[in-house]
């Protein structure tokens, strides 16, 4: 496969033939296939134009992280978690709906994070390159999904969301426990250089204890400044939600335990240890230190979360985007901010439009944007301003489903999801289910079972016509018959059951005579269907020796002009042995309809042999010879019948 | 990000067009090169070519493929002898374009020549007139003089009357039009109409009669909005293309450039990708294109698109044409 070179947007084809004049033409969903071309007046012409080599034409497709092994799992998984939310959100109560929504949106996380340890326990025989890339990406997904929703579904009672976002920088920032491990594994650990840092780090992320457990393996843990700082870090106040302290409470405790950092560090507790002094500045909130380690914490929201910690540790959600601001300019404005980034700050500013406008620039994928359009929807519910997010969750699905449909193994998942996004959704569901090329039996009743499921009938009656014109092409008339009867097509039905019977006037067999005997009900579709239908089950009932009923069925089926006159002939062969057998059971009636039967024949077969040959040779001539011994059979039966009814009156 | 798989045309000459089957696992290609070719898509993806042949009569300008329901060959791909079955032969001029109609219309082709008619045959079938909108087609004309007014046209059949009105001329369109294609409708309230001609456009026509069912006597009235205009091309466009959801339309271009185009949620198109061949110049052919089409007097047909249906004046009624 040749890798197309990019540049935003703009795709090149090396190739000086198609370079000339290119065109292109959609097959299916997504696929391009580009040629060069030749316009009509070029060609009237009749320019001998040599062209500059071989004739080549692209098929250009585009290529999704959605195709990957990794992503399989994902889509496979997340279906379910979908429908469940849907089918959940619309029987839940308003006030249900936020824990299910909270679940749901972890459901998720944890499946992202699977994904995670899949890509960590890659072969190394896989593309190392694209294994990063991957790995990048789901980390990114994850980061911006539990931010979602931290700031938009699991919203605290009060607003208050720092212990929150606390947790999400510990989640997703674990370098300082990589440096205490590191420091606390060797043999002096307060001489290791990564002690101070791994404690720095840990105090900035609130990790009160873990900081504590270091500083009390420092060889100098007994002195006055360890203690008092062990002291500080110990009765840091912080914050629960549902810790039944108010919030006015709260805030007044905390302000008396950082003026206490405060005078302790004026009054010189920390002298002899610069190390301690800077942790105590920390504490205090002093913004210059805190910016200062800015490499401990890498990005500009670590920042953000850090500093709130110590300056405000009750700030409220709609506060947020001024600390986001402060924490942007800080590590050098906005120039220094990636598409990652953008969709952070979006978040906290609230602005869902915009979280979602900058998700599609970031990853490239329709899965991420599709879920988590859908979960804030569900979420805002019908908030004002929000007007616009019905009517973008179902684009975005739709986008979603048909990257899915496109694909040989996905299409089914992509269904799923087109039943959940309205009449665009039914409407390409449709579309899909009837361009699925029609391979092998399995694929095929796969298709006919998810039409069914939706009612589409005509999608039904569709594939099946297909199918079974696809068998008589092939000889399988009885398959085709079974086609073509849930096809519910009469014409092409009967079209089939004449073909049967004419076989077996020429060949004496039925062929696929299992098939036929169990149609039931269905033989009704058409006339000669029930013709054919009836017929074999008269066959049955002589096989089985209920002749007395074969006979009445026999009779009733000549009688009734359902058989075609080709047929004729056969039928009269037929009643010959029932004729003859010794019992009488053809009744005096019934021998008048078989020979009026006969004379019609007759009479048919004599016009006809006049204008030209006959039809079926071999049949016609059968009958011709037994002509005579039909006829003599009849009189002798009609005798006997007479004689035997007369008798039983009496 | 794109990724583009060469296939070895075994074409001696340049393309004119290209099809897909109604499942997307088959193409017809047809050439200067006076032949036609079959591909089938393996197993492995990749198109083989399955049968060729040389066309006699001319030049094949178009290929198009029916509905499987029409077809009766094997739907394997495995036989390799294709039947012809039915030649038409009345036009005297060369066919510009051919399409079938959709299959709820039974089988039906319309075919447009270069001396400005449309003709539409059909093989007699079972039509399920159950349909939601009155059958349409549209017609364009590459008459180059912009002069005289609008260049696509919209008939509409009534079931009543069986006959074709004009029922809307797009204004808009004044310049020569090459190609025109309708949206597949999946679930839309709106017809969606994709027109190359000097430029991309993209016109919207929303039925304003409500009750389009029982009332077959009158007429539809449009509701007509452009609903794009882009001239990204630089350059006439010759050709557009829509996929199957009707989502993204495909324009080629002078230019030597295929577009790919799609709406956002708010019914917002814009360019999506422009994939282009290396090496190309942007020094187009311009004498040739709008000059040697020229038809002195009849507006000739450029061509047409997706809907088609029966044209009672055109009397060629016996004819069968089984692909």
């Amino acid at each position: 496969m040749n890798m197309v070179s990019k540049n935003s947007g703009r795709w090149s084809i090396k190739d000086p033939v198609i370079a000339k004049d290119m065109h292109g033409v959609i097959g299916g969903i997504s696929t391009l296939m580009v040629f060069p071309h030749k316009a009509h007046s070029e060609a009237e012409k009749e320019t001998q134009s040599k062209t500059e080599g071989p004739v080549k034409m692209y098929q250009v497709e585009s290529f999704s992280w959605l195709w990957s092994r990794q992503a399989r799992k994902l889509i496979n998984e997340s279906v379910g978690t979908y429908l469940s939310l849907q089918a959940a959100v619309k029987e839940a109560e308003p006030d249900e709906c936020k824990p299910l929504l909270v679940k749901k949106c972890r459901e998720y996380r944890s499946m992202i994070q699977a994904c995670v340890e899949d890509v960590n326990m890659s072969q190394e025989c896989e593309d190392q390159e694209e294994i990063k890339a991957c790995g990048q990406l789901l980390y990114k997904m994850e980061l911006i999904l539990s931010l979602i929703e931290i700031l938009f579904i699991d919203i605290k009672p009060g607003g208050l969301v720092l212990g929150q976002l606390v947790m999400w920088i510990r989640v997703h920032f674990t370098q300082c426990i990589e440096k205490k491990n590191e420091a606390m594994e060797s043999d002096h650990p307060h001489l290791h250089p990564a002690y101070w840092e791994a404690v720095y780090g840990a105090v900035l992320q609130g990790r009160m204890e873990g900081a504590r457990q270091m500083l009390s393996n420092h060889s100098n843990a007994d002195t006055d400044p360890f203690l008092s700082m062990d002291e500080l870090l110990r009765k840091m106040p912080v914050y629960q939600v549902y810790g039944g302290v108010s919030v006015a409470e709260f805030t007044v405790r905390w302000q008396h335990w950082q003026s206490e950092c405060e005078r302790r560090l004026q009054e010189g507790h920390f002298t002899t240890c610069h190390q301690l002094q800077t942790v105590c500045k920390i504490l205090c909130g002093n913004q210059q230190t805190i910016n200062s380690l800015i490499d401990l914490m890498d990005t500009w929201y670590h920042l953000m979360v850090s500093t709130l910690l110590f300056t405000c540790p009750t700030v409220k959600l709609f506060r947020l985007h001024n600390a986001a601001q402060d924490a942007i300019t800080s590590i050098g404005g906005e120039q220094r901010t990636t598409p990652l980034d953008n969709v952070l700050l979006a978040a906290m500013e609230a602005d869902t439009h915009q979280v979602i406008k900058e998700c599609q620039q970031v990853l490239d994928n329709t899965w991420f944007t599709a879920h988590v359009t859908d979960l804030l929807c569900h979420t805002m519910g019908q908030k004002t301003g929000q007007k616009f997010l019905p009517e973008l969750r179902e684009s975005l699905l739709l986008d979603y489903a048909s990257v899915l449909v496109s694909h040989s193994s996905l299409w089914q998942v992509g269904i799923l999801y087109l039943d959940h996004c309205g009449a665009s959704g039914i409407a390409m569901s449709q579309m899909v289910l009837q361009r699925l090329p029609l391979t092998d039996d399995s694929c095929v009743h796969k298709i006919i079972q998810m039409a069914s499921d939706r009612n589409f009938d005509s999608i039904i009656v569709g594939v099946c016509r297909i199918m079974g014109r696809r068998a008589l092409s092939q000889g399988r008339l009885g398959s085709a018959i079974w086609w073509g009867v849930r096809s519910r097509d009469a014409a092409f039905t009967s079209h089939l059951a004449h073909q049967i019977l004419h076989k077996y006037v020429a060949e004496g067999r039925f062929e696929s005579s299992q098939l036929l005997d169990h149609l039931g009900p269905a033989m009704l579709l058409s006339d000669t269907l029930t013709f054919l239908g009836k017929y074999r089950e008269f066959h049955m009932m002589y096989q089985d020796g209920n002749f007395q009923d074969a006979a009445t069925l026999l009779v009733s089926l000549i009688s009734s002009k359902l058989a075609p006159e080709y047929f004729w002939p056969v039928l009269l062969l037929d009643a010959l042995p029932l004729l003859k057998s010794e019992e009488p059971v053809i009744s005096a009636e019934q021998t008048y309809e078989l020979m009026y039967c006969l004379h019609n024949l007759h009479n048919h077969t004599c016009k006809r042999g006049k204008q030209g040959p006959l039809e079926n040779e071999v049949a016609s001539s059968a009958f011709i010879e037994k002509e005579r011994d039909i006829r003599l059979a009849l009189s002798n039966n009609l005798a006997r019948a007479i004689i035997h009814e007369g008798s039983i009156e009496n | 990000m794109f990724v583009a798989k060469s296939v070895n045309a075994e074409h001696k000459d340049l393309i004119h067009d290209v099809s897909f089957d109604f499942y997307g696992k088959r193409m017809a290609t047809c050439s200067s090169d006076q032949s036609v070719k079959i591909w089938d898509l393996n197993e492995d993806g990749e198109w083989v070519c399955t049968a060729s042949w040389k066309t006699h009569c001319g030049s094949v300008w178009k290929v198009t493929w029916a509905h499987p329901e029409f077809v009766s060959g094997s739907g394997n791909g495995i036989h390799s002898t294709w039947i012809k079955r039915a030649g038409l032969v009345d036009s005297r001029t060369s066919v510009m374009d051919v399409k079938f109609a959709p299959k709820i219309q039974g089988l039906q082709l319309a075919t447009c020549s270069a001396g400005g008619v449309v003709r539409i045959y059909e093989a007699p079938d079972v039509m399920n007139l159950n349909q939601l909108h009155a059958p349409m087609i549209a017609v364009g004309s590459d008459d180059p003089n912009s002069g005289s007014g609008g260049k696509v046209f919209i008939y509409e059949f009534s079931a009543n009357t069986h006959k074709w009105t004009k029922v809307e001329t797009l204004l808009t369109v004044t310049e020569p039009v090459h190609d025109l294609s309708f949206a597949p409708n999946l679930g839309r309230s709106y017809h969606l109409l994709g027109i190359a001609t000097k430029d991309v456009r993209i016109i919207t026509l929303k039925p304003t009669k409500e009750d389009s069912t029982q009332n077959q006597s009158s007429l539809s009235i449009f509701e007509v909005r452009q609903a794009g205009q882009f001239d990204d091309h630089g350059s006439t466009v010759w050709r557009v293309c829509w996929n199957l959801t009707g989502t993204i339309l495909a324009s080629s271009g002078d230019d030597g450039c295929v577009r790919l185009w799609k709406a956002n949620y708010l019914d917002i198109w814009k360019c999506i990708s422009t994939l282009r061949g290396e090496a190309v110049e942007n020094v187009t052919d311009a004498g040739t294109t709008g000059g040697s089409l020229q038809q002195s007097g009849a507006t000739g047909s450029g061509h047409n698109t997706a809907r088609y249906f029966k044209l009672a004046p055109t009397a060629h009624p016996a004819h069968v044409p089984w692909h």
